[in-house]
């Protein structure tokens, strides 16, 4: 699907946007931001991303503090979940609300502020450009501020991983900016509810055949981001997770 | 004899744990396999020191260690792979309960529209707060104490 010409689906008999300004008239961009526990730069960040002249949809994945009321006051669409089930969790439950409520591209993005608002412009341009349904963020073939080596040779250990597993010639791995077109995100299903939802992201769209390009993007790894990211052991965590998955079918 | 009843017993309620799960997933299967494997050399001590001797484990003591062990790891994957399951559903039903309910509140608001007011979005939900499916678990909590 092109992205300058949209699916026409039902509309779902629910809520409707009408965003005061798009920066792509005709077309609804929903940003996706799963939080937990994010009510120090939840605002930020949707203030950015609207400034940019996006809609946000933060999926409160059961906040314990202020979270969703930050977002709500900062003029996102706010879902909670009612317990913390995982960023992958919520990655779908954005999905899921994103496509019932007639969004034409969806764009994940993270809570903690090591994305650039800024960069959005640039995934819904690959995608249109490209003709693609994905658009895949890239801190190698853009910049990753304050990457620590160790974090840097694991990623591309990740990366090598998703070759083999995937077959897809990525470059980039486990990055959480991406954008992907309605028809994209429809064959997007996460069953991962933890971070190996984004091996899952991957893995489905090389099954799915449909054309993904990756975008050059910049990656902010801040004290505050370092300290909620994932920790390197993580890895090993998410390599046992897919490995049970595949033990389940 | 007695050894071998006592051993037979445990490894007979695991067989049928296996067979149960053989419907559902292919480790039900190999507990089942490998049960029916320990029941055997359990019953037929000969052959499974002819088999630990084949095989280099030691004498047949330790095969059937090896086996337990084994029947163990395998039981533990199937109550882990249904725990994940679990887990899915749990998920699921999260994920309707947050989507719908926020459903819910929008058409409150005003039918099917979320109110925008000067091209301004607003938030629609109810009494200007965020839906919070939390609110059902204290209201029903309410409800069943005013009962």
């Amino acid at each position: 699907m092109s992205v300058s010409a949209p699916l026409q689906t039902a509309r779902a008999p629910v809520a409707v946007f009408k965003p005061r300004r798009s920066a792509r008239p005709g077309l609804l961009v929903m940003v996706a931001i799963p939080a937990l526990n994010e009510q120090r730069s939840i605002g930020n960040v949707i203030h950015d991303v609207r400034f940019q002249g996006f809609e946000c949809l933060v999926v409160d994945d059961g906040s314990s503090d202020a979270t969703a009321e930050v977002a709500r006051r900062a003029g996102a669409v706010v879902i909670r979940h009612l317990v913390p089930r995982g960023q992958g969790a919520a990655l779908q439950t954005a999905i899921d609300w994103a496509l019932a409520n007639s969004a034409d591209v969806i764009v994940t993005f993270d809570a903690d502020g090591q994305h650039r608002a800024t960069d959005i412009p640039r995934l819904l341009d690959a995608l249109t450009r490209s003709d693609a349904d994905f658009a895949l963020g890239n801190r190698f073939l853009g910049t990753a501020v304050n990457l620590s080596r160790s974090r840097h040779l694991l990623l591309r250990a990740g990366v090598w991983f998703t070759r083999i597993t995937t077959g897809m010639d990525v470059t980039d791995t486990h990055n959480g900016l991406r954008a992907m077109t309605r028809r994209g995100a429809a064959v997007i299903h996460l069953s991962h509810d933890s971070m190996a939802h984004a091996s899952e992201i991957l893995d489905q769209i090389a099954k799915s055949g449909l054309r993904w390009v990756e975008v050059p993007v910049t990656i902010d790894y801040t004290e505050y981001a370092v300290a909620k990211g994932q920790r390197s052991v993580a890895f090993v965590a998410i390599l046992v997770d897919l490995l049970m998955a595949r033990l389940q079918r | 004899m007695i050894g071998q009843v006592v051993l037979s017993v445990p490894l007979t309620a695991v067989l049928l744990y296996g067979w149960l799960q053989s419907k559902r997933s292919w480790v039900g299967i190999a507990i089942a396999v490998v049960t029916l494997g320990t029941l055997y050399f359990v019953w037929v001590p000969d052959e499974a020191a002819v088999t630990a001797e084949t095989l280099q484990l030691g004498t047949r003591y330790d095969l059937l260690a090896y086996l337990f062990v084994g029947l163990l790891l395998l039981v533990q994957l199937s109550v882990h792979l249904k725990d994940r399951q679990q887990q899915q559903v749990v998920t699921k039903l999260i994920r309707v309960i947050a989507i719908n309910g926020r459903q819910v509140m929008s058409r409150r608001s005003g039918g099917d529209e979320v109110p925008v007011v000067d091209g301004e979005l607003q938030s629609p939900d109810l009494d200007g707060s965020v839906w919070d499916p939390r609110r059902l678990v204290t209201q029903g909590a309410g409800r069943n104490e005013a009962e």
